[in-house]
């Protein structure tokens, strides 16, 4: 990569300064990261207007005219689209022979994204940029941009184009990548194309192309847990898939339109038939979103997957499914502005009984998640089963703005807030990892150590994530942990007062998470050990860079937190029905460095401490569970007998289901064959047995039938 | 079969088969049968003649491509007719108003384009008999 | 001169399969670009007869201008004019693909004979969809047995033989039953034409129903072991084992729907909704759809040969189609009207890919698929769309006939087949995603590391194109086709 330019005439002091970077698209990489900074910098200023610098600029002719012409180009969404599928489709031109071109021609594009979603805010504002086509797909498609959707549009941008840039150097010591860059890009358009969707059936589209080219990523190692991983991946993705076409059915029959528009008035009067509706795309959406008790893909899918995937998967794609949730829930269910106007109007309690159910869903998925993180050595494992914790987290946040109904506007944002949070951290410590494994090749925290000195950048850029996700003030995760227990404090206060045990575990999984943080930070980066690291060279590559800017807009929103609420979140909360007072009073003054909020973090550090020094001396963190604790197993079980029951049945003593399977599960142990694995045995057994016998004996299936309709006919006819 | 009598009562009654085939077949207007059942029995006899003399003979007699020239004659003569009626009256298979003669009901020349038809289907359906006849038989053989 | 369409039509297709013989002496490729032409001009008559059944409303073609009392009639209306420009631009489709496809066991001077075939099984369908006759569709339902059943044992080998005999024996049983219902409706009503029968029927319908009782017992089994509903669809699936890809794509995609085209017009046109209702018709076909739709899906996960499980997944898909019909609405009927459609251009596309695969690979069972989406990308992708369709992804044809037959299934308040519908989605990923998974990524040992576009002629691969653009343009635009199957359903109704 150096002999690129050697024969470059570049000027001695730019030499000497791109020789400290690994390579050459480090440097322009780099470039590029700063530009971001600066431009989404600009960006707040001018949203702010600061110094009056809008206002000035609006005067200068051009320049608002520039303006009007972004502000009324409808279009710009299917160029959003359009941008990534054709960055995805000319770089198989490029291939693996000029792979630094084709590296730069991802990472320009996904560029080009962030600037084109910049561009939009004007229209997202004011309220919605509408497309509709009305004649595809039989009903119509349609996209609509709102600030909710533009806030997830933003956040996923930049954080798909730092993991391309990331993605450079990481795919050098992987093959294949340009089939792995191909399903990366068409991923991002679906995902993209989901936060735009106007109407159910479109984001429906979009959720089920994102599941079938993730799982191409997911796959992408093609090792054979790659493949069970993979497969595990898709069914439950097609499984959710075909519980919200389900829902989609329903609904377009019962209330003829799928856009994202009120419909309680009518959804109340079907009775018991809502609550199956909402519960199908809770599910539906759960599943994606890694909701307990249908996470299992989570911590399966994550550690065979590349880690760019990795990052991209926890960081993005389960937010969509979180941001399915939401947006239906509150599309559908919530009364229009103009037809409410207290919070005691009976049109809220359908949301309400929603809402307590989604709360506790939350919860159990929190606490899931955290106890089974603490139990993992796998680094990546634990981030994945941290991620299903922290989609609790959001889940919670959703449930609680459903719950409180008028007065749910702290759990809508504290859960958007989460949402951009845990995207920043989340994808930031995947990108850790991956550095940790890209150096070392060793995946299991307990045998790492001592990091510090070789990776200080690294061990830095895991501080910062870990302080983030912990909720330590400062950093992104207080706030929106905070914006959170102030909504579950609110929802036993207006509420139930069932929820305050809500609120306990609330803070038991908050300690929890920084114990486990705690953990891995000490062994992997602290811990003194014998390992010898000098193979690991010190050169600022793209890496880097990618983590470090992801780094500092953490630490820029946990220092600036009103930025993210006022210039994003209000708006969007002043657009859905809730009580403007309530909004006025606790959202638009909202104190986030109270020392109500800053005791509550002392104490959940405190217990986070005790937890981790407790357990390390108590072995805690390597506990045996029995081997029936698997949530598949109970589920299954009854599935797995019947088979077994089927098979010897049919086919005598020699059933190809083996018998330790089932006895025995390990959870670490993933060779026992899955259900779909089962199903085929069965099946062919099944077949063996049957078809043939079936195929002879056409004329006595002929005969048999024939009488059974006639005698159907002359029983049951009337005449 | 190298059976004497066989083979002189078959060269008698072939012929007197193959005359009552046609008449069968002339008179599908006026009395039951029609160019199948005198199809039928012209095949028949041609089947008879195989059976006896074997397929060589048989061969000679009625060709391959005589019989694929007079399968795919009698389905023209039959589609032919049905265009002329399609043309002049407007409606495929058309009689009378067509133009074909009416005649006298009853007598041999009557009703329109039917004789005709039926010439056609008995060519056919004895070509057909004969050629399966044969394959079948040549199947054997082999 | 437009009324003429319809006999030009069939006598076109008739001369076609007379003419090839007398051209054996000629080199093959002028009867193949004679073929063409013919198929391309009925095509286009088919497509004028649509516009202007849909501009001017139905007519009636009397042959010999009898009248319907005494003579055969054909009617022209939007049913029948819609599903012969299907099955004609289908064919069309397929015989382009069928030029090259010698590898398959057909020898050279048989190929004659299989266009010949191929021609009278056209000039068939064509007669069964535009008679208005009982007796007619009869004698043209014969043809398109026999014809159809030497398109699909023409190689010359030994499993053919048992395949062909059982193929055989099952419709020669099938089409006794329905003379046999024929017979018994004549025999109360003394009328042939179809509205003849019909208006005569609601009149003495209580009083000869052990007669027609029977008679629709006999017809609607006979039709439906043609049909290949459920428990008998034995034929299937060894027919498509041992039969060339084009006669299978036919017979999967075109000719089994045929057979429920003339389900349909017995039951809406002949019997008529009262006597259906009275006899609860309704529930004898909503059973053997849902369980051909699951019991088709749970054989196909089953089998090892590529081809035997596209028939069991065929059986599968017929399932949906009784189901939709057995609704006995406007929009299951839309619905079911819409799948054959769009699972003839599906199953057509996979069997014509599958068709291509054998023609490079000579390898016909699934574990041979490894790896080979490197090899033959075109095909493997237009597989893939065929396969997604059938599981019902979005952007595909079959995601819209689900979607369709759910709403239409939500109409009828019957939520539980609501639920044997999603099933059988999730059992048709079980067994269609492993072979898309392992073209793609599985490594096969012999497998070049660059992939090279397949030796496969172009012709071969114009029509899987085609096919697997329309199964993508009917997923985005569904409503091409929708508003003329309005119009069709309204003529049943």
């Amino acid at each position: 990569m150096k002999s690129i330019f050697k024969n470059n005439a570049a000027p001695v002091i730019k030499r000497h300064m791109i020789d400290r970077f690994q390579d050459r698209i480090t440097y322009t990489s780099s470039k590029l990261i700063l530009t971001i900074f600066l431009l989404l910098v600009a960006f707040i200023g001018l949203i702010k207007n600061v110094f009056g610098l809008t206002d000035y600029l609006k005067n200068v002719s051009f320049i608002y005219q520039f303006y009007l012409d972004i502000a009324h180009f409808i279009w710009m969404p299917l160029v959003i689209l359009a941008i990534p599928m054709i960055g995805g489709l000319s770089q198989i031109a490029f291939g693996q022979r000029a792979s630094s071109r084709r590296d730069r021609l991802v990472i320009f594009m996904t560029f080009l994204t962030i600037i084109l979603i910049m561009t939009m805010y004007p229209q997202a504002l004011s309220g919605g940029l509408e497309i509709r086509f009305p004649e595809v797909l039989g009903i119509g498609i349609g996209f609509r941009i709102d600030m909710l959707g533009y806030i997830v549009l933003l956040i996923t941008s930049i954080i798909w184009f730092l993991v391309m840039v990331y993605a450079h150097e990481y795919m050098k010591k992987e093959n294949k990548s340009t089939r792995f860059f191909f399903f990366l890009a068409f991923t991002y358009v679906s995902v993209l194309g989901a936060i735009m969707a106007g109407d159910l059936l479109t984001m429906f589209l979009f959720f089920e192309s994102m599941t079938i080219f993730s799982y191409m990523l997911v796959i992408h190692g093609q090792a054979e847990e790659a493949y069970k991983a993979g497969q595990n991946y898709i069914f439950m993705g097609l499984i959710g898939g075909f519980l919200i076409l389900c829902a989609i059915l329903l609904l377009y029959f019962n209330i003829g339109d799928l856009r994202f528009v009120s419909a309680i008035t009518k959804l109340d009067g079907l009775g018991n038939l809502k609550y199956w509706i909402m519960g199908l795309l809770v599910l539906g959406f759960g599943i994606k979103a890694g909701m307990a008790p249908v996470h299992v893909w989570l911590p399966r899918a994550h550690p065979v997957a590349p880690t760019p995937a990795s990052a991209l998967l926890s960081g993005i794609m389960i937010k969509v499914g979180a941001f399915g949730i939401l947006r239906t829930a509150t599309s559908y269910f919530f009364p229009s502005k103009e037809a409410v106007s207290s919070y005691a109007d009976p049109i809220w309690l359908t949301i309400e009984s929603i809402g307590a159910i989604i709360i506790w869903f939350g919860i159990i998925t929190m606490v899931v998640g955290v106890f089974l993180a603490l139990q993992q050595s796998n680094i990546k494992r634990m981030l994945a089963y941290h991620s299903v914790s922290q989609m609790g987290y959001i889940v919670l946040g959703i449930g609680v703005s459903l719950y409180l109904g008028y007065k749910g506007a702290m759990g809508y944002s504290g859960a958007i807030y989460h949402i951009i949070n845990h995207a920043l951290f989340k994808s930031l410590l995947f990108m850790v990892a991956g550095v940790v494994f890209y150096h070392t090749h060793e995946a299991d925290m307990y045998k790492l150590g001592g990091l510090w000195k070789k990776l200080p950048f690294t061990a830095i850029i895991c501080l910062i994530a870990a302080l983030g996700i912990s909720g330590i003030p400062l950093f992104n995760g207080f706030i929106s942990k905070s914006l959170l227990h102030h909504g579950i404090v609110e929802a036993y206060t207006y509420g139930d007062k069932m929820f305050f045990f809500a609120e306990i575990l609330f803070i038991l999984v908050s300690a929890g998470t920084v114990c486990s943080f705690i953990k891995m930070y000490y062994y992997v980066f602290i811990r003194k050990t014998d390992r010898n690291y000098d193979h690991i060279k010190r050169e600022f590559s793209c890496l880097d860079s990618a983590m470090g800017l992801i780094a500092i807009l953490i630490v820029i929103i946990g220092v600036f937190p009103k930025l993210l609420l006022n210039e994003f979140i209000l708006p969007q909360l002043r657009l859905i029905t809730f009580d403007p007072d309530f909004i006025e009073h606790y959202i638009v003054d909202a104190h986030f460095f109270t020392s109500e909020d800053l005791w509550m973090t002392v104490l959940v550090v405190f217990l986070g401490v005790v937890l981790f020094f407790a357990g390390s001396k108590f072995h805690w963190f390597h506990i045996k569970l029995p081997r029936w604790f698997s949530l598949e197993y109970l589920f299954f079980l009854p599935a797995f007998i019947i088979m077994r029951l089927i098979c010897r049945y049919l086919r005598g003593d020699r059933c190809p289901i083996e018998y330790s399977s089932y006895n025995l599960l390990n959870l670490k142990n993933d060779n026992q064959t899955g259900f779909v694995d089962r199903f085929v045995i069965t099946m062919k057994a099944f077949n063996l047995r049957f078809e043939a016998s079936i195929i002879k004996s056409d004329a006595l299936i002929y005969t048999g039938f024939i009488t059974l309709v006639l005698l159907f006919m002359f029983i049951f006819g009337r005449f | 079969m190298n059976d004497t009598i066989l083979k002189s009562i078959t060269r008698i009654i072939v012929p007197f088969i193959q005359v009552y085939g046609v008449f069968i077949i002339l008179h599908g207007h006026l009395s039951p049968g029609g160019g199948f059942s005198g199809g039928a029995l012209i095949g028949t006899s041609l089947i008879l003649f195989t059976l006896v003399f074997g397929v060589k003979k048989a061969k000679v007699k009625f060709s391959e491509r005589v019989a694929e020239i007079s399968g795919s004659a009698g389905i023209i003569i039959y589609v032919l007719v049905g265009i002329v009626g399609l043309v002049l009256a407007g409606s495929f298979l058309t009689n009378i108003e067509a133009g074909f003669p009416a005649g006298v009901a009853g007598t041999l020349m009557s009703a329109g384009m039917i004789p005709i038809i039926m010439i056609g289907i008995g060519i056919k359906v004895a070509s057909t008999m004969i050629t399966l006849f044969h394959t079948l038989v040549e199947e054997e053989v082999r | 001169m437009i009324e003429q369409l319809p006999i030009i039509n069939l006598l076109l297709l008739l001369g076609t399969a007379l003419i090839i013989p007398l051209f054996k002496k000629r080199p093959f490729q002028l009867s193949l670009t004679l073929c063409f032409l013919v198929l391309l001009t009925v095509l286009v008559s088919s497509v004028f007869l649509l516009i202007h059944v849909l501009e001017y409303g139905e007519f009636y073609y009397h042959f010999g201008n009898h009248e319907n009392l005494i003579g055969i009639e054909f009617l022209i209306d939007a049913f029948s004019a819609f599903f012969t420009v299907f099955v004609a631009a289908l064919v069309l489709v397929i015989y382009l693909y069928s030029w090259k496809d010698k590898t398959e066991g057909i020898e050279n001077k048989e190929f004659g004979r299989y266009y010949i075939l191929l021609f009278i099984l056209l000039f068939s369908i064509f007669g069964i969809l535009y008679s208005n006759d009982l007796f007619n569709t009869y004698v043209f339902i014969e043809i398109l047995s026999i014809t159809s059943c030497a398109i699909i044992s023409i190689k010359r080998k030994k499993e053919t033989y048992t395949a062909a005999f059982r193929y055989v024996m099952l419709n020669e049983i099938a089409s006794m039953s329905y003379l046999l219902g024929v017979a018994l409706i004549y025999m109360i009503t003394g009328h042939l034409n179809l509205e003849r029968v019909a208006t005569s029927l609601q009149s003495i319908w209580p009083l000869y129903s052990t007669n027609i009782i029977i008679a629709i017992g006999f017809m609607t089994i006979g039709v439906g072991i043609k049909a290949a509903i459920f428990p008998f669809h034995i034929w299937l699936p060894d027919a498509h084992a041992t039969a060339p890809s084009t006669s299978s794509a036919i017979l999967s995609g075109i000719v089994v729907k045929i057979y429920i085209l003339v389900l349909v017009k017995l039951l809406f046109r002949v019997f008529g909704m009262e006597i259906v209702e009275a006899l609860h018709i309704k529930w004898i076909m909503l059973i053997l759809g849902s369980a051909g739709m699951i019991m088709g899906s749970i054989f196909a996960i089953a089998q090892k040969d590529v081809k035997r499980m596209l028939g069991y997944s065929s059986v599968a898909q017929i399932g949906y189609i009784i189901l939709g019909i057995g609704l006995f609405t406007e929009a299951g009927l839309q619905a079911a009207f819409f799948h054959i459609i769009s699972h003839g251009i599906m199953k057509a596309a996979l069997f014509l890919s599958v068709g291509v695969i054998i023609y490079y690979k000579h390898v016909q069972k699934l574990k041979d698929f490894e790896g080979i989406g490197y090899q033959m990308p075109i095909s493997m992708t237009v597989f893939s769309f065929g396969a997604l369709g059938m599981v019902g992804i979005p952007l595909t044809s079959g995601f819209i006939s689900k979607f369709n037959l759910g709403i239409a299934v939500i109409d009828a308040n019957l939520i539980f087949f609501l639920i044997i519908i999603i099933l059988s989605g999730l059992l048709n990923v079980v067994y269609y995603f492993p072979i898309v998974i392992s073209a793609f990524l599985k490594d096969n040992k012999e497998m070049q590391k660059i992939p090279h576009i397949e030796k496969v002629p172009n012709i071969m691969l114009i029509p899987i194109l085609t096919l697997g653009v329309a199964i993508v343009v009917l997923g985005l635009f569904p409503n091409l086709i929708m508003d003329i199957i309005v119009s069709v359903v309204a003529t049943l109704f």
